[in-house]
């Protein structure tokens, strides 16, 4: 069996310093311009995590460590909130997404199985559609970020009410991505065996 | 190029656990601090997690894989195409990745369309293999779902390299009347053999006239009779030593190989006998279709420990058949000469009036351990070893056997022609 090729090793290391970088960018966002203890010691907590991470390749560990990051910026809000301005929410959030997208190449296995091909991309979607969800999801959350920068005359109803609509957008979200019941087709092992009538064999 | 269409079963991925959890800790953080401009931060995963809905997913996939050609020789490049079709392109992407068989090497093939879409695999070593599965990865909903699947692909028949043989070469002395080997005995061939002085009824169009001319009377020239010959290769498979790849099995099967494959396109007879595993013949023929059956009895040539243990058996070579070893056919025994086995083998050859030829295939001695104390037993072992075989090498030559030693890389026309001149002193020079 070939040696790892060398680019994909270099490529690993990249990943791997792209976890922690990632996590300690989001952690100095939420705990500057004010620096205080709890932000602190979860931010710390949240970059040891994300070491641990990339170094044993653990998803737990990985989980933690996007969870720890977003629990500092969430302290860093509910000390001060004027500490925290909208740009800095809107970059805390584009990077948890560099943070996840870093974890997920860190969590695959590296480059060729023993005893398999380099795995290849035989077709790959188009990347508008990719990129375009993701950037309206940061256009979203600059959107309310803004709004919420507004002043405007505090009332009960309308923090009442954009809590309200926060809760049902993340149970519409959770429901749509319920697990279905299984879909009423042949599985892989019937197809292969040919056992299934009319399943597209040609 | 088959093509099979297979549900797409999704799970969730990692981001997508990662997400939900992202989105829903700020949105509880926003709540129980009454904090709104939190919401900014949850509306990232929110608006990820809305855009691509479990229904959204495509629930098929069409897959064809082709694996050409399926019977190859060692080193030999093998096409293996994957194509993939979705109803609308609703994926990120497909990741495709195929188990290989041991030694066997795969690089992706040249992009057509900007895209690779297959490996050149090539296999390095002979025998039936079994290539695959393919396992392709369906990642879809901006990487929140991964559906795997696992699909057959098929075997491959890669027959041993065969060794060089510039050409066929044969004893003077033949039995079987039709052929292409030019004989001792005169006959109607092309080669020129002698004259001798003319005799009613000979043609008139075989008259040397230019040694008639010297000696003032009529002179005919003489022609080899052209003659078949029958080879028996005897292999020795009960061990397999050395790194795969240029193993004794190895280096015995290829010189099998080349060995019938130049001796039936001459349109010879070779005949096939494997001892030291299970006993296995093939009787002498001719043809192409002689040259299937050696081949396939090649790749079934595995040694077997549990015969090799046995004890000496006498190889069940006295029992073959009387049809197996044809009279002055030329056997040629192929083994690395690690024990006393071939020896006996050789001996059972003579006796039945045989003038066996040995080709020694063994081209790596045994590695010694790095300690100290280990190496130095080791050391007597290889010494022992050595000598061994030297013994062995020194009592076929006492029977008057040649040993030819092949390394897997010389043309074996040339050691063959002598071991065959060597093995027969009868021959004409």
């Amino acid at each position: 069996m070939s040696p790892l090729p060398s680019r994909a090793v270099v490529r690993d290391v990249i990943d791997r310093l792209t976890v922690v970088a990632t996590v300690s960018a989001g952690v100095a966002v939420a705990a500057v311009p004010d620096l205080r203890r709890p932000v602190l010691t979860a931010g710390g907590a949240a970059v040891a995590l994300a070491v641990g991470a990339a170094v044993t390749r653990l998803r737990a560990l990985g989980t933690l460590a996007v969870a720890l990051t977003t629990s500092s910026v969430l302290l860093a809000a509910a000390l001060d909130a004027s500490d925290l301005r909208p740009v800095q929410v809107v970059a805390a959030g584009v990077l948890l997404l560099a943070t996840l997208a870093a974890l997920e190449r860190t969590e695959t296995p590296l480059g060729r199985r023993l005893g398999a091909t380099t795995p290849l991309v035989v077709l790959r979607g188009p990347a508008a559609s990719r990129l375009g969800v993701a950037a309206a999801a940061v256009g979203a959350s600059a959107l309310v970020a803004a709004t919420a920068a507004q002043t405007v005359v505090p009332s009960v109803g309308l923090v009442l009410g954009g809590l309200a609509a926060a809760v049902a957008a993340l149970v519409l979200t959770t429901r749509a991505h319920r697990d279905e019941p299984a879909i009423d087709g042949p599985d892989v092992h019937e197809s292969l065996s040919g056992r299934v009538p009319g399943d597209g064999q040609r | 190029m088959t093509s099979t269409t297979l549900a797409l079963r999704f799970t969730a991925t990692a981001r997508l656990r990662r997400l939900a959890l992202v989105a829903a800790l700020t949105v509880l953080g926003a709540v129980v601090t009454a904090h709104g401009e939190l919401l900014a931060l949850a509306a990232v995963p929110l608006v990820l997690l809305a855009a691509r809905p479990r229904r959204a997913l495509p629930t098929a996939l069409t897959v064809s894989v082709a694996l050409d050609p399926v019977r190859c020789v060692e080193g030999d490049q093998l096409r293996l195409t994957v194509h993939v079709e979705l109803p609308d392109r609703a994926v990120d992407r497909v990741e495709a990745e195929v188990d290989l068989p041991g030694r066997t090497t795969a690089v992706p093939l040249e992009p057509d369309g900007g895209r690779a879409s297959g490996w050149t695999v090539v296999p390095t070593r002979w025998g039936r293999h079994r290539v695959g599965p393919l396992r392709v990865r369906v990642v879809a909903g901006g990487g929140l779902y991964v559906a795997p699947l696992v699909l057959e692909v098929g075997d491959v028949v890669v027959f041993p390299a065969a060794a060089a043989l510039a050409r066929a070469v044969a004893p003077r002395e033949l039995a079987a009347p039709l052929g292409e080997h030019a004989s001792r005995a005169v006959g109607s061939g092309v080669e020129f053999a002698g004259v001798r002085p003319y005799q009613p009824g000979d043609r008139r169009r075989d008259v040397d006239w230019r040694t008639s001319a010297r000696h003032g009377d009529l002179f005919v020239r003489q022609y080899a009779a052209e003659r078949a010959f029958d080879l028996v290769l005897v292999l020795d498979t009960s061990t397999d030593a050395g790194p795969p790849g240029s193993s004794t099995l190895d280096l015995t099967v290829r010189a099998a190989t080349g060995l019938a494959q130049s001796y039936l396109r001459a349109h010879d007879r070779v005949g096939l006998v494997t001892f030291g595993g299970p006993l296995r013949w093939l009787t002498p023929a001719t043809g192409p279709r002689q040259l299937y059956r050696v081949s396939d009895a090649l790749m079934s040539m595995r040694p077997d420990a549990t015969e090799r243990d046995a004890g000496d058996v006498g190889f069940g070579l006295a029992d073959l058949p009387r049809s197996m070893l044809p009279g002055r056919a030329f056997v040629c025994v192929v083994t690395p000469l690690l024990d006393d086995r071939p020896l006996a083998a050789v001996r059972l050859l003579l006796d039945r009036g045989f003038a066996p030829l040995v080709v020694d295939v063994l081209t790596n001695e045994p590695t010694l351990r790095r300690r100290r104390r280990e190496r130095a037993r080791d050391e007597l072992a290889l010494r022992t070893w050595r000598m061994h075989r030297e013994a062995l090498v020194g009592e076929l030559a006492g029977l008057g056997v040649p040993v030819l030693e092949w390394d897997g890389e010389g043309d074996l026309t040339g050691a063959l022609k002598h071991a065959m001149r060597a093995g027969e002193p009868r021959v004409r020079t």
